[in-house]
């Protein structure tokens, strides 16, 4: 028979889902966040 | 005080009591039944390399990929802090401290043990010369560039983060920062900090482990023994526990990086003098093989897993490539902590040139070197060596040390950085397990450093009560597997955050 393990076939879905998921962070939008509004992450004045 | 910050609190509480209960009940576990962990370690590292071998090796191959596609791309011009930030070290130091942190005691252990099992195995199923090539080409692999993309991401994705963003230096930061109203991040950012103290604490408690087998065995070496006893282990082991507990009730300063230098030289003194006093000219064509070898065939070896090969080589490759690439995800946090925090002031392009190129040009030389001269050794002498990598791993480097002059000086020079690389890093461990489990104190109170030392000690205690250094590496990859997942995750974040910056730069905008 040429049929695999079930366990293996889910544990291999799981990281395909995981994958799944990482592809949609992303593809996704990222949400607006308080300070994120036009500070450029490189200025010294946000810096310690 | 807020909602929010309320339950901020709570799950920062909630995560050390989880951590140290979790880590507790490992640890004593570990030691009142240390073959039952041992074997059910065993299960469920067998049954995820043999599903997921592919999985790990993917992850481990994209990540050295994205780090080059970030070096060589604008992404490379970002410097890791303020604009006007510079380098803290200079960049031969800061290399020396990379590659201390990264790699530590474990190069010691397996400078010329890990050449010659590979050997010993692969000369079964081809003729000598072939087998000495792979066998050099599998260690370079296993210490080289793939080891160094893990750290190098890792470390990456805490330094952008917390030197051009603000946030404070965990695991779950890059997460919670970019998705900071959404429930599932918060969730996911607990669990990342939560299993990255796991890996550490399984990590460094292996470590400990295996320092001790071998102080205690070059120890038994110098007092004319033919193996370690059990009492001389004890011995070792609570000495180590005595050395490193007072430094984590003070603050040293710098004292920690200074040992760990000492550490370092002693390695690099250590490897040129058996350059100098073995057969020069072997160790060098040894170690410009071993480059050549390994620079045509790195990348390819990413891909590879063991699908068509035979029941042994299968074995081989799980205990061996899969067991060290989840190993060096098991480290990851602790080493990218470590890294990100002396990388302050460092464009991207710079750190990852730095982090995957100075380390793994070390490590070729180490083992072309160490590697070599046991391979010369089988090939050429009595072959003795090759035959003690089966029965008493940790006493190779000394077996070695005895056939070169000056024994008893190298057997305690190598003994004393053994000894140096441990302590250093539990105490740097039960720092950065301190700030992880506090949420982020980057000067954790002294009473959660010693706890996190104590606790560190009972995993390295249940670790060599397993008994062996293949049961060890069994329980590092069982703390580290899930951790695989979370440093993807960091690589998906690491690279929104760097899009939503070049994206927040206006058209035309050349403030870099």
């Amino acid at each position: 028979m040429l049929i695999g393990d079930p366990l293996d076939t889910l544990m291999n879905l799981v990281a395909f889902a995981f994958l799944g998921a990482m592809a949609w962070l992303l593809w996704r939008d990222l949400p607006t966040r308080p300070n994120s509004s036009g500070d450029s992450p490189g200025d010294t004045s946000d810096q310690d | 005080m807020t909602r929010g910050s309320a339950a901020q609190d709570s799950g920062t509480a909630g995560l050390l009591v989880a951590s140290v209960a979790v880590i507790a009940a490992i640890g004593t576990w570990g030691v009142i039944d240390p073959e039952g962990i041992v074997a059910i370690a065993s299960q469920v590292v067998d049954a995820s390399f043999r599903n997921r071998g592919w999985f790990i090796m993917l992850t481990v191959s994209v990540m050295l990929i994205f780090c080059v596609v970030l070096a060589f791309s604008r992404f490379g011009d970002i410097r890791l802090g303020a604009d006007d930030d510079r380098p803290e070290f200079s960049t031969p130091s800061w290399i020396a401290m990379l590659f201390a942190a990264g790699m530590g005691v474990g190069l010691l252990f397996w400078a010329v043990a890990e050449p010659l099992t590979h050997f010993d195995f692969v000369r079964g199923h081809t003729d000598d010369g072939v087998a000495a090539h792979q066998a050099l080409l599998a260690t370079n692999f296993h210490w080289g560039i793939h080891a160094w993309a893990i750290y190098g991401v890792t470390a990456l994705a805490i330094a952008y983060f917390s030197f051009r963003r603000g946030t404070p230096m965990l695991v779950s930061a890059p997460i919670t920062y970019l998705f900071p109203k959404e429930r599932w991040a918060h969730i996911v950012g607990w669990l990342s900090d939560f299993m990255a103290i796991v890996a550490i604490a399984i990590g460094v408690g292996g470590s400990i482990a295996m320092g001790v087998f071998q102080v205690a065995d070059g120890i038994d070496v110098v007092m004319g023994g033919i193996s370690a006893p059990p009492w001389l282990v004890a011995t070792v082991f609570v000495l180590i526990i005595v050395a490193y507990i007072p430094p984590l009730l003070v603050d040293l300063g710098s004292g920690m990086s200074r040992l760990s230098n000492i550490a370092v030289s002693i390695a690099i003194a250590l490897v040129v003098f058996t350059v100098i006093f073995g057969p020069t000219q072997y160790l060098l064509n040894s170690v410009l093989v071993g480059f050549g070898d390994y620079v045509t065939a790195a990348i390819p070896r990413g891909f590879q897993t063991p699908v068509f090969f035979d029941d042994a080589l299968s074995r081989w490759f799980s205990d061996w490539t899969l067991t060290y690439m989840v190993w060096w995800i098991a480290w990851g946090p602790f080493v990218g902590v470590f890294v990100a925090r002396i990388s302050k002031g460092r464009t991207i392009r710079e750190f990852v040139i730095g982090v995957l190129v100075g380390p793994t040009l070390f490590s070729v030389f180490w083992f072309g070197t160490f590697g070599g001269i046991g391979l010369y050794e089988s090939l050429n002498g009595a072959g003795d060596l090759a035959a003690l990598t089966a029965s008493n791993v940790e006493r190779v480097t000394f077996e070695l040390l005895e056939r070169l002059p000056l024994t008893t000086l190298t057997t305690v020079a190598t003994i004393v950085a053994a000894f140096l690389f441990i302590v250093t890093s539990v105490v740097s461990a039960a720092f950065v397990l301190g700030t992880f489990s506090t949420g982020g104190d980057p000067d954790p109170k002294p009473k959660i450093r010693l706890m996190w030392g104590v606790l560190l000690g009972v995993v390295g205690a249940a670790m060599i009560l397993s008994g062996s250094i293949d049961a060890v590496k069994k329980l590092i990859a069982l703390g580290a597997l899930p951790f695989v997942f979370i440093t993807i995750l960091l690589m998906v974040c690491l690279a929104r955050g760097l899009g939503e910056e070049l994206k927040m730069e206006a058209p035309g905008d050349a403030h870099r």
